[in-house]
């Protein structure tokens, strides 16, 4: 609303239609009793709602459905039962060593001391995280952030260099 | 009588009757809670309250029917692995959103380095839904893509703001919580949106024509 004119502004009016409450009391007194102004804001809200009802329109409706199944449950964090089994086997093992300090095992012939099945035991809690995380995806890390398969946000910041595409949502 | 396990607002664990609760979005902050305890059925129960919307919001921002059902399952499925990352079940509809926006920013991502390397994008013309007035569904079209081209020209969070609010019908509230930025940067964006579609002259010519 200006001095010459005494109808509201077409930002007034945007700003409207984006949420009438946030309107100054004077405006929307006005809106109130103006016709004027009521009907510039229908015809406004009108060709924006015809985007709604193109975009109804011309929907294809979706010829699969989607059904969840057991398998589709989600695992406490990166933490699968299999690692979690494997670890917990491997941690019994090396305490089992651990208080038989004198003990050796033998394996094809060669005689491991305590230390070195130790340091096995740790490669091969490796091998059985990397194997199962390969069984779930069998591309690397990089190339899984490439194809948006991985949760990890290690590579967004490169990617995002080289094809920018508007900002990630957090939290979900 | 049938009891849900439902946690009210200071985290006490409450029974509340669901004997004669219907599918509906009341019921979705209670099929959320059943599915993060880790209910196959609840969860197959927000899938079909929610299906048709996900794979809309999909569908009009990558314009492929199949594209649009592969990353709706995959949303689906991520929800499901996820639901233990859900604080408030209340907002499993934004959540959801949110998800299925960041599956949409990725395939877009996957496309384009597609792109880089010779193959096609496949884009509008997959809208060909039969319509009885063929020259109105012509109109639609046109319009629909207008209306992409006009948001890919809009910056920042405009575009993604105004595809909430006018094609996916979501509140401001809604839409704020989706996009995890407050109730008024989401009417300041709404709001330089629209006044750029007012002023837009491709969009403003099709609405003369009228039969949109």
């Amino acid at each position: 609303m200006s001095g010459k004119d005494p109808h509201l502004s077409d930002e007034i009016i945007i700003k409207a239609i984006v949420d009438e409450s946030d309107l100054s009391k004077e405006a929307r007194g006005h809106f109130s009793t103006c016709h004027r102004c009521r009907d510039r804001k229908e015809i406004m809200e009108r060709n924006l709602s015809r985007l709604t009802s193109a975009a109804d329109e011309l929907m294809p409706q979706p010829k699969r459905m989607v059904i969840l199944e057991e398998r589709d449950k989600g695992r406490i964090g990166w933490f699968s039962a299999p690692l979690a089994g494997a670890i917990i086997v491997i941690i019994a093992l090396a305490g089992l060593s651990f208080f038989m300090p004198g003990s050796k095992s033998r394996l094809k012939g060669k005689v491991f001391t305590v230390a070195e099945l130790t340091v096995e035991m740790e490669k091969h809690s490796l091998l059985v995280a990397e194997v199962i995380e390969l069984e779930e995806n069998i591309m690397p890390e990089i190339y899984s952030a490439l194809t948006g398969n991985a949760d990890s946000n290690q590579y967004d910041e490169f990617i995002d260099f080289v094809f920018p595409m508007g900002e990630e949502i957090n939290g979900a | 009588m049938k009891y849900l396990v439902v946690f009210n607002n200071k985290g006490e664990k409450t029974n509340q009757d669901a004997t004669n609760m219907t599918d509906h979005y009341d019921r979705l902050p209670f099929l959320a809670e059943e599915a993060k305890g880790g209910s196959v059925e609840a969860a197959n129960r927000i899938v079909s309250l929610l299906h048709k919307e996900v794979f809309r919001m999909i569908y009009y921002r990558i314009f492929s029917r199949e594209d649009a059902e592969d990353l709706t399952q995959e949303v689906f499925i991520k929800m499901f692995k996820g639901m233990g990352k859900l604080d408030d079940t209340d907002k499993i509809r934004p959540w959801l959103f949110a998800i299925a926006l960041n599956r949409v920013r990725d395939f877009k991502r996957w496309k384009s380095i597609e792109r880089l390397f010779g193959r096609s994008y496949d884009e509008l013309d997959k809208l060909s839904v039969e319509d009885s007035d063929p020259g109105a569904h012509m109109e639609r079209m046109e319009l629909i893509k207008n209306l992409q081209q006009f948001t890919d020209r809009l910056p920042g969070s405009e575009g993604e703001v105004f595809m909430l609010r006018f094609v996916d019908q979501l509140g401001i509230a809604e839409i704020s919580s989706t996009l995890n930025k407050n109730e008024s940067t989401v009417k300041t964006h709404l709001y330089r949106a629209i006044k750029k579609f007012r002023d837009d002259p491709f969009i403003q010519e099709m609405m003369k024509g009228g039969k949109v």
